[in-house]
């Protein structure tokens, strides 16, 4: 178990977005995409891909049980914005197919097939699974259609449910 | 192995033949326990509501800052304020018995949706999805505790009612 108790926050934040990242560094069409860690800023609306953010998540209860430290119960917001309309990023559609490989993503239990690599404080962990890191993915919402002001621009989001164990 | 004509067996017959169960002690317990809980929903509906409403509002009730100044803390929560609109517009209604909603007024605060999910220029702070995810289990908790009293309170039992 990697993620440490006092960094859930961040911790779970990084290894969503690592397992996000190693898809969108190799496999199609996840290669079409970019991953960007927390909500997009300014700069990042530059990059020509379909962005998936991966927001900060929410504490939304405790899994108590005896004889062991409780578990908690986590909401990630996941989302994807295409933001060069429909020339650069292929406009609704191409949302929409991001938003359904999301979706399929934590509603399978291929998800814990996915080895990547990422640091959490000093420490590298090198090619684990979510399972490995005490995340277990308990369900995915959505897309929920995010209102834009650009009418070119397309925003959807997913909440992805999990237990984090420590 | 009971013999033919025992006296036993022929309790038995009677007891089959004249028996009455009087249920109308069950079915006014039933009809109390039903009523109580309808009751204790509609409350902690109200309560869900409530708390929730507060909640909202708390996270929409920043610091006041000037129009076309820059906010003192962007992207956090409590939202800051420049007309007071948004803080404002939090409203609540009654759907059905076991449903009730949170939400803006959208004449009031038609911006609120840009705030809650952010845009390029500004940073998202979701007042309304924190505020559920904060208060979800204080609520459930509460609600969960005025149901069992009000079940109680009519003489039933909770753990046999709702298997908690």
């Amino acid at each position: 178990m990697a993620i440490r108790r006092k960094y859930s926050v961040s911790d779970v934040q990084k290894v969503i977005h690592a397992l996000i990242a190693k898809l969108t560094s190799a496999t199609a069409p996840w290669s079409s995409w970019q991953a960007v860690y927390g909500y997009p800023e300014g700069e990042v609306f530059n990059f020509t891909k379909l962005l998936l953010y991966v927001d900060t998540p929410i504490k939304t209860g405790t899994l108590a049980h005896q004889g062991g430290r409780p578990a908690i119960t986590m909401e990630i917001i996941v989302g994807c914005w295409n933001n060069g309309g429909d020339e650069g990023t292929g406009g609704v559609e191409e949302c929409d197919i991001a938003a359904g490989h999301l979706l399929d993503l934590f509603g399978d239990v291929d998800v814990y097939n996915t080895t990547f690599t990422v640091t959490l404080g000093s420490t590298t962990y090198t090619n684990k699974s979510l399972y490995d890191h005490g995340i277990i993915i308990t369900g995915s919402t959505g897309p929920r259609n995010i209102p834009v002001e650009d009418p070119l621009e397309y925003r959807r989001e997913v909440t992805v449910s999990m237990i984090v164990t420590f | 192995m009971r013999a033919v004509g025992d006296p036993a067996e022929a309790d038995i017959m009677a007891i089959s033949s004249e028996c009455r169960i009087d249920f109308t002690g069950w079915e006014a317990k039933s009809t109390r326990i039903k009523y109580a809980i309808s009751e204790a929903v509609k409350e902690a509906i109200d309560y869900g509501m409530d708390e929730l409403s507060r909640k909202v509002t708390q996270n929409l009730g920043g610091m006041r800052h000037k129009k076309g100044t820059r906010s003192p803390y962007p992207g956090k929560l409590p939202v800051t304020m420049i007309s007071g609109n948004l803080h404002q517009a939090v409203r609540h209604k009654r759907i059905d018995l076991t449903r009730g909603a949170v939400f803006i007024d959208k004449n009031k605060a038609p911006y609120a949706v840009h705030v809650h999910y952010g845009t390029k220029k500004m940073r998202p702070r979701r007042f309304m999805s924190d505020a559920v995810a904060e208060r979800r289990e204080a609520i459930i908790n509460r609600q969960r505790y005025l149901i069992k009293l009000k079940i109680r309170r009519a003489g039933g039992n909770p753990s046999e009612i709702l298997g908690l």
